[in-house]
């Protein structure tokens, strides 16, 4: 019989990892959600702005928090100029299988950018200072105050990002691209325009992941591998482009894996992830709360 | 009769030309003997290590041309990046015994590259070695042609048990990455626990590779009644780091010492310790290296050229590889022949001062035993991290 105790911890730290999970994938949930784009190379920018901070902090010799805004600059430049240079070709042109084109192209990127950051920044692991020194016990639980904050920034910038795109008029501006680009034309609104911007704020999404990240975990130039892993089952299992939907999956994930690794076993935490992926894509093809197209 | 005599003088000079120049003409080429390196030089694979395996190849090559190379023969070096894929290393073999006529290899560096590889030496014969590829299988499938100068699980284990008996550890943690080096050290352990100290009481938590966050799989350790005594990291770069980072994230260290398997922390001081900082104080690592070993007259004379074109100590993993290119050509030059044959069964029973020692390989024809084309004169050594940026760590075991 499992005591209520080891519940209660199990649910608290699944999502505490939900929460991070989140972050990862909110960036590839927007852009999916206004372009239809699928983003490979995803993990890069979580690097580049993992990069960014430890790089302003080490040569600006500023306290981590500092280093936050030129990561999210990072990532947004980044995005901004892989949209503009790679990206845009799949709806200016009328290219046959744009789906494919961009997922190729992203792949070939991804390639790229962690070959770049292993020749430019070395092969070796960083970390940059913690955001804020120390731990805390939360019930059962010790965290380290970096990763509250990381859970803290996570759900602020879902509700954040949540409203802008409901509430605001670039948000509706984006939406409206997102069901018909010509339509949304024809009513003023410039599409390559809300595009650039935001498959930009996808990238600083990114890359503001890394960067809060990087005290946690350790940057490495493949460290975005698992980020990837990670975003495109939440994306998937939450419904394509659904950022409620990757919340959602992000703490069926979490959960999954503490509740598979402490009941199943450790070997199965991910493959437990799979399985509720295909079971819920079996039974609801569009994901949790992803429609049809 | 005039034309005749022009045309004869014509001949004359012609052949007399001709012969001149088949007398006095340079000697054609020596036909090089062609080493093979199939090695990781690209990500995911450790592509760190392995441009070091190939620098010491280069540099051994350099090194042996310019005493005039083998039986009067210049040494030519064969690349191939193995990558992650033993089907890509394998077409490596392929292409080098086939197409290059490679006369020696030096193997894979990861064991789920390697032992694949070995495997196909049966259909791509070739002499084969490895150094660091530490999977039992390697040599306990006793194949004709494959090598080790260096370590196995089998052995790693058994010096860790070793280690946990004198230092009276009981209750064990052994944290174990799903790699054939991570099962295989978990296996080893269990056999020599058997073996040496059946006391010890060792709880095996595996963890997948590739991830990022291992608080899921950490926790067991947290959640063990009665709490372990020590936790036994057998995992790789970068993944040891990342989870020294968040157990001490969790609370479970500096409570309970930490081994390593092997002192991959220490590949890089200086990442290492800005990665985990105060996480990485206690740990407890082992080597094949000390501060207090002698290298012998081969050795210095390999770290002199290793020191004079990178810089720094050589490893000592990168000394066997050293080693094994000396054996292929002592090989080589004694017996005159490049038949694979002829010099797998002498080198099975090489006699050779090594870099770090003499070098004398087992060869019990016992089916299953590592202990076949297996050299065991290494020595493990326990180091102690006492503080935060320390790079000379504090040998613990053996005992100075």
């Amino acid at each position: 019989m499992i005591s209520l105790p080891v519940i209660v911890e199990l649910v608290t730290m699944g999502l505490v990892l939900a929460a991070i999970y989140a972050l990862m994938a909110i960036g590839i949930t927007l852009i999916y959600g206004i372009m239809k784009v699928s983003n490979f190379a995803h993990g890069e920018y979580y690097m580049i702005g993992a990069y960014a901070a430890y790089y302003t902090v080490k040569f600006l010799n500023v306290p981590t928090a500092l280093s936050i805004p030129p990561a999210i600059a990072a990532g947004f430049a980044l995005g901004y100029i892989v949209e503009r240079l790679i990206i845009r070709d799949t709806y200016a042109k009328k290219i046959e299988r744009p789906g494919e084109y961009a997922m190729l192209a992203t792949l070939a990127l991804s390639i790229l950018l962690q070959n770049i950051a292993r020749e430019v920044f070395g092969p070796f692991m960083r970390s940059t200072p913690p955001l804020m020194p120390g731990r805390v016990m939360l019930y059962l639980i010790t965290l380290s105050l970096d990763r509250i904050i990381a859970l803290v920034i996570s759900i602020v910038t879902l509700v954040a990002l949540y409203y802008f795109i409901r509430r605001t008029k670039t948000g509706r501006a984006w939406r409206a691209v997102a069901q018909n680009k010509v339509g949304a034309l024809v009513t003023g609104i410039n599409p390559e325009k809300a595009c650039s911007l935001s498959y930009g704020i996808g990238g600083a999404l990114a890359a503001l992941a890394g960067g809060l990240l990087a005290p946690v975990y350790a940057i490495y130039p493949n460290m975005g591998f698992w980020p990837l892993i990670i975003s495109f089952v939440a994306m998937t299992l939450g419904g394509l482009g659904s950022i409620e939907g990757s919340l959602i999956a992000a703490v069926i994930i979490g959960l999954t894996h503490v509740f598979a690794a402490t009941f199943i076993g450790s070997s199965y935490a991910d493959v437990a992830m799979y399985v509720v992926l295909i079971i819920t894509v079996v039974i609801r093809p569009t994901g949790l709360l992803g429609r049809r197209d | 009769m005039q034309a005749i005599a022009i045309v004869v003088i014509i001949v004359v000079a012609v052949v007399a030309g001709v012969g001149i120049y088949y007398v006095t003409r340079p000697p054609p080429p020596a036909e090089p003997i062609k080493i093979g390196v199939i090695t990781p030089l690209s990500a995911p694979a450790d592509y760190i290590s392995g441009k070091l395996i190939l620098k010491t190849a280069e540099l051994f090559v350099e090194y042996q041309n310019a005493k005039g190379g083998v039986l009067g023969r210049p040494l030519e070096l064969v690349v191939g990046d193995q990558t992650l894929d033993a089907g890509t290393a394998i077409s490596h073999l392929a292409r080098m015994v086939t197409e290059e006529r490679i006369v020696g290899l030096i193997g894979p560096w990861e064991s789920m590259v390697a032992l694949p590889v070995a495997e196909a030496t049966t259909k791509y014969p070739v002499v084969m070695f490895v150094t660091f590829s530490w999977a039992d299988d390697i040599t306990a499938k006793h194949y004709k042609y494959v090598f080790r100068i260096g370590v196995a699980n089998l052995l790693v284990s058994r010096g860790t048990i070793e280690f946990l008996k004198w230092a009276g550890y009981k209750r064990g943690a052994a944290i174990c990455e799903e790699s054939p080096y991570g099962i295989g050290m978990w296996d080893g352990m269990v056999k020599w626990k058997d073996e040496l100290y059946p006391e010890l009481e060792l709880v095996q938590i595996l963890t997948p590779m590739g991830k990022t966050d291992y608080t899921a799989e950490l926790r067991k350790v947290a959640e063990m009644s009665p709490p372990p005594d020590i936790i036994i990291m057998n995992n790789n770069l970068p993944h040891v780091n990342i989870m020294l980072k968040q157990l001490h994230e969790m609370g479970i260290t500096p409570g309970i010492p930490m081994v390593t398997s092997y002192a991959f922390p220490l590949v890089d001081p200086k990442s290492f310790w800005e990665t985990v900082g105060e996480a990485g104080v206690g740990l407890i690592m082992q080597d094949f290296a000390s501060p207090f070993m002698k290298y012998t007259a081969a050795g210095e004379e390999f770290a002199n050229i290793w020191k004079k074109e990178v810089g720094e100590t050589p490893p000592v993993w990168i000394c066997w590889y050293w080693d094994t290119l000396r054996i292929l050509v002592k090989a080589i030059e004694d017996t005159k022949s490049t038949d694979i044959d002829v010099l797998s069964d002498y080198i099975e029973d090489i006699q050779l001062e090594g870099t770090t020692g003499f070098i004398k390989l087992e060869n019990d024809p016992t089916p299953g035993t590592i202990l076949w084309h297996q050299w065991i004169g290494f020595t493990l050594y326990f180091f102690k991290a006492e503080s935060v940026g320390a790079t000379t760590e504090t040998q613990i075991y053996p005992p100075p």
